[in-house]
Protein backbone atom coordinates (compact mmCIF):
# COMPACT_ATOMS: atom_id res chain seq x y z
CA UNK A 1 0.00 0.00 0.00
CA UNK A 2 1.68 3.23 -1.13
CA UNK A 3 1.89 6.31 1.06
CA UNK A 4 0.04 8.36 -1.56
CA UNK A 5 -2.84 5.90 -1.63
CA UNK A 6 -3.09 5.99 2.16
CA UNK A 7 -3.00 9.80 2.11
CA UNK A 8 -5.72 10.01 -0.54
CA UNK A 9 -7.89 7.49 1.31
CA UNK A 10 -7.55 9.49 4.53
CA UNK A 11 -8.40 12.72 2.72
CA UNK A 12 -11.53 11.14 1.26
CA UNK A 13 -12.53 9.71 4.63
CA UNK A 14 -12.06 12.99 6.53
CA UNK A 15 -13.50 15.04 3.72
CA UNK A 16 -14.75 17.88 5.92
CA UNK A 17 -11.36 18.74 7.38
CA UNK A 18 -9.72 18.05 4.02
CA UNK A 19 -12.26 20.31 2.35
CA UNK A 20 -11.59 23.07 4.86
CA UNK A 21 -7.86 22.84 4.32
CA UNK A 22 -8.33 22.76 0.56
CA UNK A 23 -10.69 25.73 0.76
CA UNK A 24 -8.16 27.66 2.83
CA UNK A 25 -5.37 27.01 0.35
CA UNK A 26 -7.61 27.72 -2.65
CA UNK A 27 -8.83 31.02 -1.22
CA UNK A 28 -5.29 32.00 -0.26
CA UNK A 29 -3.84 31.19 -3.66
CA UNK A 30 -6.70 32.95 -5.44
CA UNK A 31 -6.36 35.97 -3.17
CA UNK A 32 -2.59 35.98 -3.47
CA UNK A 33 -2.70 35.68 -7.25
CA UNK A 34 -5.31 38.40 -7.62
CA UNK A 35 -3.50 40.68 -5.17
CA UNK A 36 -0.18 40.00 -6.81
CA UNK A 37 -1.50 40.54 -10.30
CA UNK A 38 -3.70 43.47 -9.37
CA UNK A 39 -1.00 44.94 -7.15
CA UNK A 40 1.48 44.75 -9.99
CA UNK A 41 -1.02 46.54 -12.22
CA UNK A 42 -1.79 49.15 -9.60
CA UNK A 43 1.91 49.76 -9.09
CA UNK A 44 2.44 50.13 -12.81
CA UNK A 45 -0.58 52.40 -13.11
CA UNK A 46 0.63 54.45 -10.15
CA UNK A 47 4.03 54.79 -11.75
CA UNK A 48 2.39 55.98 -14.94
CA UNK A 49 0.08 58.43 -13.18
CA UNK A 50 2.78 59.83 -10.94
CA UNK A 51 5.07 60.15 -13.94
CA UNK A 52 2.36 62.12 -15.70
CA UNK A 53 2.32 64.58 -12.81
CA UNK A 54 5.40 65.77 -14.66
CA UNK A 55 8.98 66.74 -13.97
CA UNK A 56 9.73 67.53 -10.38
CA UNK A 57 13.37 68.60 -10.55
CA UNK A 58 14.70 71.77 -12.15
CA UNK A 59 18.39 72.34 -12.72
CA UNK A 60 19.58 75.80 -13.63
CA UNK A 61 22.83 77.70 -13.62
CA UNK A 62 24.19 78.49 -10.19
CA UNK A 63 24.58 82.10 -11.34
CA UNK A 64 20.84 82.53 -11.94
CA UNK A 65 19.17 85.62 -10.51
CA UNK A 66 16.39 83.87 -8.57
CA UNK A 67 14.13 86.97 -8.36
CA UNK A 68 14.11 87.16 -12.13
CA UNK A 69 13.72 83.41 -12.41
CA UNK A 70 10.59 83.26 -10.30
CA UNK A 71 9.16 86.45 -11.81
CA UNK A 72 9.77 85.32 -15.38
CA UNK A 73 9.26 81.58 -14.90
CA UNK A 74 12.63 80.64 -16.36
CA UNK A 75 16.29 81.62 -15.98
CA UNK A 76 17.88 84.31 -18.10
CA UNK A 77 21.28 82.79 -17.47
CA UNK A 78 22.30 80.01 -19.78
CA UNK A 79 24.76 77.14 -19.45
CA UNK A 80 26.36 74.73 -21.91
CA UNK A 81 24.23 71.97 -23.36
CA UNK A 82 26.97 69.48 -22.47
CA UNK A 83 25.76 69.63 -18.85
CA UNK A 84 22.87 67.41 -19.73
CA UNK A 85 25.21 64.95 -21.44
CA UNK A 86 27.41 64.88 -18.35
CA UNK A 87 24.43 64.15 -16.16
CA UNK A 88 23.24 61.44 -18.54
CA UNK A 89 26.60 59.72 -18.35
CA UNK A 90 26.64 59.32 -14.58
CA UNK A 91 25.94 55.77 -13.45
CA UNK A 92 23.78 55.48 -10.34
CA UNK A 93 22.18 58.88 -10.69
CA UNK A 94 18.71 58.90 -9.17
CA UNK A 95 17.35 61.40 -11.72
CA UNK A 96 15.70 60.19 -14.86
CA UNK A 97 13.84 61.55 -17.89
CA UNK A 98 16.38 64.38 -18.28
CA UNK A 99 15.26 67.00 -20.76
CA UNK A 100 17.05 70.23 -21.58
CA UNK A 101 15.33 73.43 -22.62
CA UNK A 102 16.13 76.92 -23.81
CA UNK A 103 13.37 79.45 -23.16
CA UNK A 104 12.92 83.06 -24.02
CA UNK A 105 10.00 85.45 -24.36
CA UNK A 106 9.37 86.35 -27.97
CA UNK A 107 6.86 88.62 -29.65
CA UNK A 108 4.89 87.26 -32.59
CA UNK A 109 2.21 89.29 -34.31
CA UNK A 110 2.12 91.74 -31.40
CA UNK A 111 1.68 89.10 -28.71
CA UNK A 112 4.26 87.65 -26.32
CA UNK A 113 4.86 83.96 -26.08
CA UNK A 114 7.45 81.72 -24.49
CA UNK A 115 9.64 80.20 -27.16
CA UNK A 116 10.88 76.89 -25.79
CA UNK A 117 13.42 74.67 -27.45
CA UNK A 118 13.45 71.18 -26.05
CA UNK A 119 16.10 68.53 -26.36
CA UNK A 120 15.48 64.83 -26.76
CA UNK A 121 15.02 63.02 -23.44
CA UNK A 122 18.10 61.47 -21.85
CA UNK A 123 18.44 58.76 -19.26
CA UNK A 124 21.36 57.78 -17.06
CA UNK A 125 23.06 54.48 -18.05
CA UNK A 126 20.80 51.49 -17.54
CA UNK A 127 17.71 53.59 -16.83
CA UNK A 128 16.40 54.02 -20.33
CA UNK A 129 12.62 54.33 -20.30
CA UNK A 130 10.00 55.41 -22.81
CA UNK A 131 10.20 59.22 -23.07
CA UNK A 132 7.60 61.30 -21.26
CA UNK A 133 7.42 63.71 -24.14
CA UNK A 134 7.97 63.02 -27.79
CA UNK A 135 10.62 65.31 -29.29
CA UNK A 136 9.75 68.17 -31.62
CA UNK A 137 10.96 67.49 -35.13
CA UNK A 138 13.51 69.94 -36.52
CA UNK A 139 11.80 72.53 -38.73
CA UNK A 140 8.48 72.18 -36.97
CA UNK A 141 6.74 73.83 -34.03
CA UNK A 142 4.19 72.70 -31.49
CA UNK A 143 1.90 75.42 -30.24
CA UNK A 144 0.28 75.74 -26.86
CA UNK A 145 -3.49 76.09 -26.83
CA UNK A 146 -3.61 79.87 -26.28
CA UNK A 147 -0.68 80.49 -28.61
CA UNK A 148 -2.46 78.69 -31.44
CA UNK A 149 -5.71 80.52 -30.69
CA UNK A 150 -4.10 83.96 -30.72
CA UNK A 151 -1.98 83.25 -33.79
CA UNK A 152 -5.02 81.69 -35.50
CA UNK A 153 -3.06 78.79 -36.94
CA UNK A 154 -3.94 75.15 -37.31
CA UNK A 155 -1.98 72.00 -37.59
CA UNK A 156 -0.05 71.89 -40.86
CA UNK A 157 0.04 75.69 -41.24
CA UNK A 158 3.25 77.57 -41.96
CA UNK A 159 4.27 80.02 -39.24
CA UNK A 160 6.99 82.65 -39.71
CA UNK A 161 9.08 83.07 -36.55
CA UNK A 162 12.10 85.32 -36.00
CA UNK A 163 13.00 85.29 -39.67
CA UNK A 164 12.36 81.58 -40.39
CA UNK A 165 9.23 79.71 -41.37
CA UNK A 166 8.18 76.56 -39.54
CA UNK A 167 5.45 74.00 -40.05
CA UNK A 168 2.98 73.74 -37.17
CA UNK A 169 3.18 70.06 -36.40
CA UNK A 170 0.88 70.00 -33.37
CA UNK A 171 -1.60 72.12 -31.46
CA UNK A 172 -1.47 71.10 -27.83
CA UNK A 173 -4.55 70.74 -25.65
CA UNK A 174 -5.38 73.29 -22.99
CA UNK A 175 -3.15 72.59 -20.00
CA UNK A 176 -4.00 75.43 -17.63
CA UNK A 177 -0.29 76.24 -17.28
CA UNK A 178 2.26 78.47 -18.94
CA UNK A 179 2.54 75.70 -21.57
CA UNK A 180 -0.62 77.18 -23.12
CA UNK A 181 1.41 80.20 -24.28
CA UNK A 182 4.51 78.30 -25.31
CA UNK A 183 5.81 77.75 -28.77
CA UNK A 184 7.79 74.54 -28.67
CA UNK A 185 10.54 73.88 -31.14
CA UNK A 186 13.47 71.52 -31.55
CA UNK A 187 16.34 72.65 -29.35
CA UNK A 188 18.74 73.25 -32.20
CA UNK A 189 16.15 75.36 -34.07
CA UNK A 190 15.49 77.53 -31.02
CA UNK A 191 19.21 77.83 -30.27
CA UNK A 192 19.64 79.08 -33.83
CA UNK A 193 16.71 81.51 -33.63
CA UNK A 194 18.00 82.95 -30.34
CA UNK A 195 21.61 82.89 -31.45
CA UNK A 196 22.56 80.79 -28.46
CA UNK A 197 24.10 77.72 -30.07
CA UNK A 198 24.86 74.85 -27.68
CA UNK A 199 23.20 76.58 -24.76
CA UNK A 200 20.36 75.71 -22.36
CA UNK A 201 18.81 77.58 -19.51
CA UNK A 202 17.16 74.65 -17.72
CA UNK A 203 17.26 70.92 -17.33
CA UNK A 204 14.17 69.21 -16.01
CA UNK A 205 14.12 65.70 -14.59
CA UNK A 206 12.19 63.31 -12.42
CA UNK A 207 13.58 62.33 -9.08
CA UNK A 208 13.59 58.53 -8.82
CA UNK A 209 14.57 58.39 -5.17
CA UNK A 210 10.91 58.66 -4.21
CA UNK A 211 11.82 59.49 -0.65
CA UNK A 212 9.18 60.86 1.65
CA UNK A 213 9.64 64.52 2.70
CA UNK A 214 10.69 63.45 6.20
CA UNK A 215 13.65 61.61 4.65
CA UNK A 216 14.98 64.89 3.21
CA UNK A 217 15.37 63.88 -0.43
CA UNK A 218 16.53 67.35 -1.51
CA UNK A 219 19.81 67.16 0.38
CA UNK A 220 20.58 63.79 -1.19
CA UNK A 221 19.67 65.03 -4.65
CA UNK A 222 21.79 68.14 -4.28
CA UNK A 223 24.73 66.07 -3.08
CA UNK A 224 24.49 64.00 -6.24
CA UNK A 225 24.32 67.07 -8.44
CA UNK A 226 27.24 68.82 -6.73
CA UNK A 227 29.46 65.86 -7.50
CA UNK A 228 28.72 66.09 -11.22
CA UNK A 229 27.89 69.76 -11.80
CA UNK A 230 29.12 71.91 -8.93
CA UNK A 231 28.28 75.05 -10.89
CA UNK A 232 24.59 74.10 -11.20
CA UNK A 233 21.71 74.70 -8.89
CA UNK A 234 18.86 72.29 -8.22
CA UNK A 235 15.49 72.65 -6.69
CA UNK A 236 12.59 70.37 -6.36
CA UNK A 237 8.94 71.01 -7.12
CA UNK A 238 8.01 69.78 -3.71
CA UNK A 239 4.30 69.17 -4.04
CA UNK A 240 4.66 67.11 -7.18
CA UNK A 241 7.65 65.23 -5.80
CA UNK A 242 5.98 64.58 -2.44
CA UNK A 243 2.73 63.43 -4.04
CA UNK A 244 4.68 61.08 -6.27
CA UNK A 245 6.78 59.72 -3.42
CA UNK A 246 3.84 59.29 -1.03
CA UNK A 247 1.61 57.56 -3.55
CA UNK A 248 4.29 55.20 -4.80
CA UNK A 249 5.45 54.38 -1.29
CA UNK A 250 1.90 53.75 -0.13
CA UNK A 251 1.12 51.36 -2.97
CA UNK A 252 4.45 49.56 -2.63
CA UNK A 253 4.10 49.15 1.12
CA UNK A 254 0.50 47.99 0.91
CA UNK A 255 1.56 45.38 -1.58
CA UNK A 256 4.54 44.34 0.49
CA UNK A 257 2.35 44.05 3.59
CA UNK A 258 -0.68 42.27 2.17
CA UNK A 259 1.03 39.42 0.35
CA UNK A 260 3.00 38.06 3.31
CA UNK A 261 -0.07 38.43 5.53
CA UNK A 262 -2.10 36.30 3.13
CA UNK A 263 0.66 33.68 3.02
CA UNK A 264 1.06 33.62 6.79
CA UNK A 265 -2.69 33.28 7.24
CA UNK A 266 -2.68 30.30 4.89
CA UNK A 267 0.28 28.71 6.64
CA UNK A 268 -1.37 29.20 10.02
CA UNK A 269 -4.67 27.76 8.79
CA UNK A 270 -2.97 24.69 7.33
CA UNK A 271 -0.82 24.23 10.41
CA UNK A 272 -3.78 24.37 12.79
CA UNK A 273 -5.95 22.08 10.67
CA UNK A 274 -3.26 19.46 10.29
CA UNK A 275 -2.34 19.68 13.95
CA UNK A 276 -5.98 18.91 14.76
CA UNK A 277 -5.85 16.17 12.17
CA UNK A 278 -2.80 14.62 13.78
CA UNK A 279 -4.42 14.75 17.21
CA UNK A 280 -7.40 12.97 15.73
CA UNK A 281 -5.08 10.28 14.34
CA UNK A 282 -2.96 9.50 17.39
CA UNK A 283 -4.47 6.04 17.72
CA UNK A 284 -3.78 5.30 14.08
CA UNK A 285 -0.23 6.63 14.38
CA UNK A 286 0.31 4.43 17.45
CA UNK A 287 -0.91 1.39 15.53
CA UNK A 288 1.35 2.20 12.58
CA UNK A 289 4.28 2.53 14.95
CA UNK A 290 3.45 -0.89 16.35
CA UNK A 291 3.49 -2.19 12.76
CA UNK A 292 7.03 -0.91 12.40
CA UNK A 293 6.46 2.35 10.58
CA UNK A 294 9.49 4.63 10.85
CA UNK A 295 9.40 8.28 11.93
CA UNK A 296 10.08 9.31 8.36
CA UNK A 297 7.07 7.39 7.07
CA UNK A 298 4.83 8.78 9.81
CA UNK A 299 6.04 12.33 9.02
CA UNK A 300 5.47 11.50 5.36
CA UNK A 301 1.79 10.86 6.09
CA UNK A 302 1.38 14.40 7.42
CA UNK A 303 3.72 16.22 5.05
CA UNK A 304 2.45 14.23 2.10
CA UNK A 305 -1.09 15.27 2.89
CA UNK A 306 0.06 18.90 3.09
CA UNK A 307 1.80 18.55 -0.28
CA UNK A 308 -1.28 17.02 -1.90
CA UNK A 309 -3.58 19.69 -0.48
CA UNK A 310 -1.08 22.37 -1.51
CA UNK A 311 -0.88 21.00 -5.06
CA UNK A 312 -4.65 20.74 -5.52
CA UNK A 313 -5.36 23.99 -3.67
CA UNK A 314 -2.71 25.81 -5.71
CA UNK A 315 -4.18 24.59 -8.98
CA UNK A 316 -7.79 25.36 -8.07
CA UNK A 317 -6.79 28.72 -6.60
CA UNK A 318 -5.00 29.66 -9.81
CA UNK A 319 -8.05 28.75 -11.88
CA UNK A 320 -10.26 30.84 -9.58
CA UNK A 321 -7.83 33.76 -9.77
CA UNK A 322 -7.64 33.54 -13.55
CA UNK A 323 -11.42 33.49 -13.78
CA UNK A 324 -11.78 36.46 -11.43
CA UNK A 325 -9.13 38.65 -13.03
CA UNK A 326 -10.35 38.04 -16.55
CA UNK A 327 -14.10 38.09 -15.92
CA UNK A 328 -14.54 40.86 -13.38
CA UNK A 329 -13.09 44.02 -14.90
CA UNK A 330 -15.63 46.09 -12.97
CA UNK A 331 -14.02 44.87 -9.74
CA UNK A 332 -10.50 45.14 -11.07
CA UNK A 333 -10.55 48.28 -13.19
CA UNK A 334 -6.93 48.04 -14.15
CA UNK A 335 -7.88 44.82 -15.96
CA UNK A 336 -5.11 42.66 -14.69
CA UNK A 337 -3.15 40.86 -17.32
CA UNK A 338 -3.52 37.10 -17.43
CA UNK A 339 -1.42 35.56 -14.67
CA UNK A 340 2.20 35.42 -15.75
CA UNK A 341 3.97 32.14 -16.38
CA UNK A 342 6.43 32.75 -13.57
CA UNK A 343 3.60 33.45 -11.14
CA UNK A 344 1.79 30.28 -12.20
CA UNK A 345 4.92 28.17 -11.88
CA UNK A 346 5.83 29.84 -8.60
CA UNK A 347 2.41 29.09 -7.16
CA UNK A 348 2.26 25.51 -8.43
CA UNK A 349 5.63 24.77 -6.87
CA UNK A 350 5.51 27.17 -3.95
CA UNK A 351 2.07 26.30 -2.57
CA UNK A 352 2.78 22.64 -1.80
CA UNK A 353 6.11 23.65 -0.30
CA UNK A 354 4.51 26.37 1.83
CA UNK A 355 1.88 23.90 3.02
CA UNK A 356 4.57 21.36 3.86
CA UNK A 357 6.56 23.96 5.78
CA UNK A 358 3.41 25.02 7.63
CA UNK A 359 2.90 21.39 8.61
CA UNK A 360 6.35 20.78 10.00
CA UNK A 361 5.05 21.31 13.53
CA UNK A 362 2.14 18.87 13.14
CA UNK A 363 4.55 16.38 11.54
CA UNK A 364 6.97 16.77 14.45
CA UNK A 365 4.06 16.33 16.82
CA UNK A 366 3.06 13.11 15.06
CA UNK A 367 6.59 11.76 15.11
CA UNK A 368 7.35 12.61 18.71
CA UNK A 369 4.14 11.21 20.17
CA UNK A 370 4.82 8.23 22.38
CA UNK A 371 2.80 5.46 20.69
CA UNK A 372 2.74 3.47 23.91
CA UNK A 373 0.73 6.25 25.55
CA UNK A 374 -1.98 5.94 22.91
CA UNK A 375 -1.93 2.19 22.77
CA UNK A 376 -2.19 1.94 26.55
CA UNK A 377 -5.12 4.31 26.40
CA UNK A 378 -3.31 7.16 28.23
CA UNK A 379 -3.53 9.74 25.48
CA UNK B 1 13.94 -16.83 23.12
CA UNK B 2 12.76 -13.68 24.91
CA UNK B 3 14.69 -12.83 28.03
CA UNK B 4 13.59 -10.05 30.37
CA UNK B 5 16.04 -9.19 33.16
CA UNK B 6 15.40 -6.83 36.05
CA UNK B 7 12.83 -4.85 34.14
CA UNK B 8 11.30 -1.87 35.91
CA UNK B 9 9.09 0.83 34.51
CA UNK B 10 8.20 4.03 36.29
CA UNK B 11 5.68 6.49 34.85
CA UNK B 12 6.12 10.10 35.82
CA UNK B 13 2.77 11.69 36.45
CA UNK B 14 1.79 15.17 37.60
CA UNK B 15 1.04 13.86 41.07
CA UNK B 16 4.20 11.77 41.34
CA UNK B 17 5.78 8.57 40.08
CA UNK B 18 3.92 5.33 39.47
CA UNK B 19 5.86 2.08 39.32
CA UNK B 20 4.16 -0.10 36.70
CA UNK B 21 6.79 -2.85 36.73
CA UNK B 22 9.21 -3.67 39.48
CA UNK B 23 12.23 -5.85 38.75
CA UNK B 24 10.56 -8.39 36.50
CA UNK B 25 12.58 -11.40 35.32
CA UNK B 26 11.05 -13.73 32.80
CA UNK B 27 12.13 -15.95 29.93
CA UNK B 28 9.78 -16.91 27.13
CA UNK B 29 10.93 -19.73 24.86
CA UNK B 30 10.58 -19.49 21.12
CA UNK B 31 7.45 -21.16 19.80
CA UNK B 32 5.59 -20.96 23.11
CA UNK B 33 2.09 -19.65 23.87
CA UNK B 34 2.29 -17.63 27.07
CA UNK B 35 -0.50 -15.88 28.87
CA UNK B 36 0.17 -12.94 31.17
CA UNK B 37 -2.67 -12.46 33.60
CA UNK B 38 -3.43 -9.96 36.28
CA UNK B 39 -5.89 -7.34 37.41
CA UNK B 40 -6.10 -3.88 35.83
CA UNK B 41 -3.04 -1.79 36.65
CA UNK B 42 -0.83 -4.79 37.34
CA UNK B 43 1.58 -3.85 34.52
CA UNK B 44 0.54 -6.41 31.89
CA UNK B 45 0.21 -4.01 28.97
CA UNK B 46 3.39 -2.20 30.00
CA UNK B 47 5.27 -5.50 29.93
CA UNK B 48 3.76 -6.42 26.54
CA UNK B 49 4.64 -3.07 24.97
CA UNK B 50 8.16 -3.30 26.39
CA UNK B 51 8.54 -6.79 24.87
CA UNK B 52 7.54 -5.39 21.49
CA UNK B 53 10.08 -2.57 21.57
CA UNK B 54 7.36 0.04 21.98
CA UNK B 55 8.10 1.18 25.52
CA UNK B 56 11.60 1.64 26.88
CA UNK B 57 11.86 0.25 30.42
CA UNK B 58 13.21 2.49 33.16
CA UNK B 59 15.61 -0.28 34.15
CA UNK B 60 16.60 -3.77 33.04
CA UNK B 61 16.95 -5.34 29.62
CA UNK B 62 14.80 -7.08 27.04
CA UNK B 63 16.69 -9.51 24.84
CA UNK B 64 15.13 -11.23 21.87
CA UNK B 65 17.24 -13.89 20.20
CA UNK B 66 20.21 -12.65 22.19
CA UNK B 67 19.88 -8.98 21.21
CA UNK B 68 19.00 -6.25 23.66
CA UNK B 69 16.31 -4.46 21.71
CA UNK B 70 16.65 -1.22 23.67
CA UNK B 71 20.37 -1.08 22.92
CA UNK B 72 19.49 -0.89 19.24
CA UNK B 73 19.29 2.51 17.55
CA UNK B 74 15.62 3.58 17.17
CA UNK B 75 15.62 2.99 13.40
CA UNK B 76 16.90 -0.55 13.87
CA UNK B 77 14.37 -1.22 16.59
CA UNK B 78 11.65 0.02 14.24
CA UNK B 79 12.88 -2.36 11.54
CA UNK B 80 13.03 -5.18 14.05
CA UNK B 81 9.44 -4.50 15.07
CA UNK B 82 8.36 -4.42 11.45
CA UNK B 83 10.10 -7.71 10.67
CA UNK B 84 9.69 -9.74 13.83
CA UNK B 85 6.71 -8.56 15.88
CA UNK B 86 2.97 -8.50 15.34
CA UNK B 87 0.64 -6.65 17.69
CA UNK B 88 -3.04 -7.28 18.40
CA UNK B 89 -4.86 -4.75 20.58
CA UNK B 90 -8.06 -4.92 22.57
CA UNK B 91 -9.43 -1.86 20.74
CA UNK B 92 -8.28 -3.24 17.35
CA UNK B 93 -6.67 0.06 16.32
CA UNK B 94 -7.57 -0.51 12.70
CA UNK B 95 -7.09 2.39 10.31
CA UNK B 96 -10.66 3.61 9.83
CA UNK B 97 -10.32 4.97 6.31
CA UNK B 98 -8.76 1.86 4.79
CA UNK B 99 -10.78 -1.19 3.86
CA UNK B 100 -10.07 -4.61 5.34
CA UNK B 101 -7.61 -5.47 2.59
CA UNK B 102 -5.84 -2.14 3.02
CA UNK B 103 -5.54 -2.68 6.77
CA UNK B 104 -4.04 -6.11 6.24
CA UNK B 105 -1.55 -4.75 3.72
CA UNK B 106 -0.28 -2.20 6.27
CA UNK B 107 1.45 -5.07 8.05
CA UNK B 108 2.66 -6.82 4.89
CA UNK B 109 6.27 -7.12 3.77
CA UNK B 110 7.77 -7.83 0.38
CA UNK B 111 6.37 -7.25 -3.07
CA UNK B 112 2.88 -5.90 -3.57
CA UNK B 113 1.65 -8.88 -5.57
CA UNK B 114 2.95 -11.37 -3.00
CA UNK B 115 1.46 -9.30 -0.18
CA UNK B 116 -1.86 -9.15 -1.97
CA UNK B 117 -1.85 -12.93 -2.38
CA UNK B 118 -1.01 -13.41 1.31
CA UNK B 119 -3.74 -10.96 2.31
CA UNK B 120 -6.40 -12.76 0.28
CA UNK B 121 -5.35 -16.11 1.67
CA UNK B 122 -5.47 -14.72 5.20
CA UNK B 123 -8.91 -13.24 4.60
CA UNK B 124 -10.05 -16.69 3.56
CA UNK B 125 -8.59 -18.31 6.68
CA UNK B 126 -10.08 -15.62 8.91
CA UNK B 127 -13.51 -16.09 7.34
CA UNK B 128 -13.47 -12.56 5.92
CA UNK B 129 -13.19 -13.37 2.22
CA UNK B 130 -16.29 -11.34 1.41
CA UNK B 131 -15.29 -8.41 3.62
CA UNK B 132 -12.12 -7.29 1.88
CA UNK B 133 -13.64 -4.07 0.54
CA UNK B 134 -15.42 -3.14 3.77
CA UNK B 135 -14.22 -0.48 6.14
CA UNK B 136 -13.75 -1.26 9.84
CA UNK B 137 -16.89 0.71 10.72
CA UNK B 138 -18.91 -1.72 8.61
CA UNK B 139 -17.67 -4.77 10.53
CA UNK B 140 -18.74 -6.39 13.78
CA UNK B 141 -16.35 -6.32 16.75
CA UNK B 142 -15.40 -9.95 16.14
CA UNK B 143 -14.66 -9.28 12.49
CA UNK B 144 -12.58 -6.24 13.36
CA UNK B 145 -10.49 -8.24 15.77
CA UNK B 146 -9.98 -10.96 13.18
CA UNK B 147 -8.73 -8.26 10.79
CA UNK B 148 -6.37 -7.05 13.53
CA UNK B 149 -5.10 -10.61 13.98
CA UNK B 150 -4.62 -10.89 10.23
CA UNK B 151 -2.71 -7.61 10.17
CA UNK B 152 -0.42 -8.91 12.90
CA UNK B 153 0.15 -12.23 11.12
CA UNK B 154 0.54 -11.16 7.50
CA UNK B 155 4.19 -10.20 7.89
CA UNK B 156 4.95 -13.68 9.28
CA UNK B 157 6.48 -12.35 12.51
CA UNK B 158 8.39 -14.52 14.98
CA UNK B 159 6.44 -13.05 17.87
CA UNK B 160 2.81 -12.01 18.26
CA UNK B 161 1.92 -9.83 21.23
CA UNK B 162 -1.79 -9.68 21.94
CA UNK B 163 -3.14 -7.20 24.46
CA UNK B 164 -6.54 -8.38 25.73
CA UNK B 165 -7.47 -9.46 22.20
CA UNK B 166 -10.85 -10.80 23.30
CA UNK B 167 -11.70 -8.09 25.83
CA UNK B 168 -14.44 -6.65 23.63
CA UNK B 169 -15.70 -9.89 22.12
CA UNK B 170 -18.43 -12.39 22.89
CA UNK B 171 -17.50 -15.96 23.63
CA UNK B 172 -17.85 -17.24 20.09
CA UNK B 173 -15.76 -14.49 18.57
CA UNK B 174 -13.19 -14.80 21.37
CA UNK B 175 -12.85 -18.48 20.58
CA UNK B 176 -12.33 -17.70 16.90
CA UNK B 177 -9.58 -15.18 17.68
CA UNK B 178 -7.79 -17.60 20.00
CA UNK B 179 -8.12 -20.30 17.40
CA UNK B 180 -6.26 -18.12 14.87
CA UNK B 181 -3.54 -17.32 17.40
CA UNK B 182 -3.26 -21.01 18.28
CA UNK B 183 -2.96 -21.91 14.59
CA UNK B 184 -0.12 -19.42 14.26
CA UNK B 185 1.51 -20.90 17.37
CA UNK B 186 1.20 -24.43 15.98
CA UNK B 187 3.04 -23.17 12.92
CA UNK B 188 6.03 -22.34 15.14
CA UNK B 189 5.21 -18.79 16.15
CA UNK B 190 5.60 -17.36 19.64
CA UNK B 191 2.49 -15.83 21.23
CA UNK B 192 2.37 -13.69 24.34
CA UNK B 193 -1.17 -12.83 25.27
CA UNK B 194 -2.25 -10.48 28.02
CA UNK B 195 -5.57 -10.91 29.73
CA UNK B 196 -7.15 -9.84 32.95
CA UNK B 197 -9.56 -12.77 32.92
CA UNK B 198 -9.00 -16.51 32.76
CA UNK B 199 -10.23 -16.99 29.17
CA UNK B 200 -6.70 -17.33 27.79
CA UNK B 201 -5.58 -20.10 30.08
CA UNK B 202 -7.12 -22.89 28.03
CA UNK B 203 -5.11 -21.88 24.99
CA UNK B 204 -1.79 -21.24 26.75
CA UNK B 205 1.08 -23.49 27.68
CA UNK B 206 2.11 -21.19 30.46
CA UNK B 207 0.41 -18.58 32.63
CA UNK B 208 2.31 -15.76 34.33
CA UNK B 209 0.40 -13.77 36.94
CA UNK B 210 1.34 -10.18 37.59
CA UNK B 211 0.26 -8.08 40.56
CA UNK B 212 1.40 -4.56 41.32
CA UNK B 213 4.17 -4.77 38.76
CA UNK B 214 5.69 -7.99 40.07
CA UNK B 215 5.41 -11.59 39.01
CA UNK B 216 3.14 -13.22 41.54
CA UNK B 217 3.04 -16.67 40.00
CA UNK B 218 4.70 -18.33 37.02
CA UNK B 219 2.85 -21.43 35.99
CA UNK B 220 5.43 -22.74 33.61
Amino acid sequence: MTLLRIILSEMRYRWVSTGLALLGVTVTVALFSVLFSEGRDVQRETRRITRDIGYNLRIISGATDMDGFWAEGFAQETFPEKWIHRLAEVRGLTYNHLIGSLQRRVEVRGRRFVLTGISPEYAPPGKKKPPMRSPVRVGTLELGYEAARHLEVKRGAQLPLLGRTFEVAEILGESGTVDDVRIFGALEDVQGLLDLPGMLNEIQAIDCLCLLPEDDPLTKLREQLTEVLPEARLFQMRKAADARARQRTLVREQHAFLLPVVLLACAGWMGVLLLLNVRQRLEEIGALRALGWSSGRIAGLVLGKALVIGAFGGLIGLLVAAAVTTNAPHIFPSQAEPLGLMLVLGILIGTPLLCAIACLIPAMFAVTQDPAMTLRGDA
Amino acid sequence: MISVRGMGKVYRRAHGEVAALDHVDVSIPEGSFTCIQGPSGSGKTTLLLALGGMLRPSSGTVEIQGRDIYAMPPSERTRFRADAVGFVFQLFHLVPYLDVLGNLLLGARGSRSAALGDARELLDRLGLADRGAHRPAELSAGERQRVAVGRALIGRPQLVLADEPTGNLDEENARAVFQHLADYHRGGGTVVCVSHGRDTEAWSERVISLRSGRIEEDGS
